[in-house]
């Protein structure tokens, strides 16, 4: 046992004699490096190395292999959306061709088959004529309607912005969001807040993007800011200055990996008493939300208490 | 579970970054080039030790101190040297790793390092192949486990390990000819 202690004793001696050694052996090989300013005196850094170093400093080694601009991206996203509402437009009078034409075909297919008496048949075919222009008329005009409908509701819930108007929020007027209706995921790609409810004093939010499917995805790190007001989502003006690269900042995520991005609440002029919050983020193809409001200690403690008594 | 959650971006840890760019790229040119002697391979060297660097800056306390001073010489040393490597024709294979596996009782070195040889052992040191000292700097000087020194070279901790051996070996055959020049002169 005593040999044992005096051989690890000697052994941390030896390791620490090494230790010794190779500090004195870099500070000599150090005393030899002259200063920064006269190095940077003997070499330019190249172009391309001043590019890559600009890169990395900016995403401090996160992945960022391609840059598009927001514009682009909309534009884009407003194409795929575009395909979309057309492909529904023709499905939509096809298909309401082709239920026109069966009626039609189904009435004279009985007209024909009909063995009433000739004046009966004829009375019949005059009461119907009389009728058809006026039935076929409500028609159509209960068909527009109709359309008229499903279109307003649809643009209700995919981009109806239009028919809100801006509101007042925090003594400023704010814009009706350009979606009005968002998924939180999209197949396997999600985004979700760290908490529903956030302290009233937080300084910041952090959103989660996390991306399950099997191909790379890409996001804009500068994502919106909505309230809900009256049963509408509006767009919180940020406070921070950013450059155009700043804002048109993409950032790649690998398949199953997940990014953490953080949004400062001092950017945002912000009333804690909201109904709802959401974040807006914007990815290659989709436009994810995800939602959460302040603690009210008030309400919350009401609620738990309903809760308790349940 | 796939899933991975990286690590956090604070704003404190792009300053430190982009301090310790601004403070020490030059230096890492120049210590990449000295082993390189090529300028554009070398600004290879010093952005992939910056790359890693992004990985470990939490080993980074002081950006003023000799300390950083140090690490970042190692990082791009290691850096530089793995260029070398590359271009000289790659890794050990698995075949040579596994006839290089340790042998307790071939490591003789520590019976060297005593304060008597602590000169010999500078003169050895300052005389090693920068391949070897590297991995003595990392595990001595920077204090970092086996796991640590595979993530900032890029390669499993079993050839960390293989490394270890090699360069003790090295130093071990340097020191035991210098002390038995030196006894013989004597």
């Amino acid at each position: 046992m005593q040999g044992q202690g005096e051989k690890t004793k000697s052994k941390t001696e030896q390791e620490e004699l090494l230790e010794e050694a190779f500090h004195a052996c870099m500070e000599e090989q150090l005393s030899f490096i002259p200063p920064e300013s006269e190095i940077a005196r003997m070499h330019t850094f190249s172009e391309s190395f001043t590019e890559a170093m600009r890169t990395l400093l900016r995403t401090r080694g996160k992945p960022e292999k391609r840059q598009i601009s927001k514009a682009e991206f909309i534009y884009s996203f407003n194409k795929i959306a575009a395909c979309i509402l057309g492909v529904l437009v023709v499905g939509g009078v096809c298909a309401g061709g082709f239920l026109l034409l069966s009626r039609d075909h189904a009435k004279s297919s009985y007209q024909e088959s009909a063995e009433a008496p000739a004046e009966e048949a004829a009375s019949d075919m005059a009461a119907a004529s009389a009728e058809e222009p006026q039935e076929s008329a409500e028609g159509v005009i209960n068909q527009q309607e109709e359309t008229g409908e499903a279109t307003e509701e649809g643009l209700q819930q995919d981009g109806g912005s239009g028919a809100l108007v801006d509101v007042e929020f925090m003594g400023q007027k704010i814009h009706p969001a350009s979606y009005q209706k968002l998924p939180e995921k999209a197949g396997n790609i999600k985004t979700l807040v760290n908490s529903p409810l956030i302290a009233r004093d937080a300084e910041s939010i952090k959103v989660t993007i996390g991306n399950m499917e099997e191909y790379q995805i890409y996001y804009y790190a500068n994502m919106d800011l909505e309230v809900l007001i009256d049963g509408a989502w509006y767009l919180i003006p940020s406070k921070q200055d950013l450059s155009e690269e700043e804002s048109d900042r993409m950032v790649m995520l690998e398949p199953g990996m997940a990014q953490d991005e953080e949004i400062f609440l001092e950017n945002y002029d912000l009333d804690f008493d909201a109904e709802k919050y959401r974040v807006v983020t914007y990815l290659d193809g989709w436009i994810l939300s995800s939602e959460f409001r302040f603690e009210n200690p008030e309400t919350d403690l009401e609620e738990a208490l309903e809760n308790v008594e349940d | 579970m796939l899933l991975y959650l990286s690590m956090l971006d604070t704003q404190e840890e792009k300053d430190k970054f982009t301090e310790i760019y601004d403070q020490y790229q030059h230096f890492c040119w120049y210590v990449a080039n000295q082993l390189l002697e090529d300028a554009h391979l070398a600004e290879d060297a010093v952005q992939d030790a910056f790359l890693a660097l992004t990985r470990h800056l939490d080993k980074v306390d002081d950006v003023d101190s000799p300390k950083t001073r140090k690490f970042l010489m190692t990082i791009v040393k290691s850096k530089a040297i793995d260029i070398l490597r590359k271009r000289k024709g790659g890794e050990l294979s698995t075949e040579d790793m596994e006839a290089e596996t340790q042998d307790p009782a071939r490591d003789i070195l520590d019976q060297y390092i005593t304060k008597e040889n602590y000169n010999h052992l500078i003169s050895c040191i300052l005389e090693l192949d920068e391949a070897y000292r590297v991995v003595f700097e990392y595990k001595y000087v920077h204090q970092l486990s086996d796991g640590e020194i595979a993530q900032l070279l890029n390669i499993t901790p079993k050839l960390v390990n293989v490394r270890f051996f090699r360069a003790r070996k090295k130093l071990q055959d340097m020191l035991e000819k210098e002390v038995v020049s030196r006894a013989g002169t004597r």
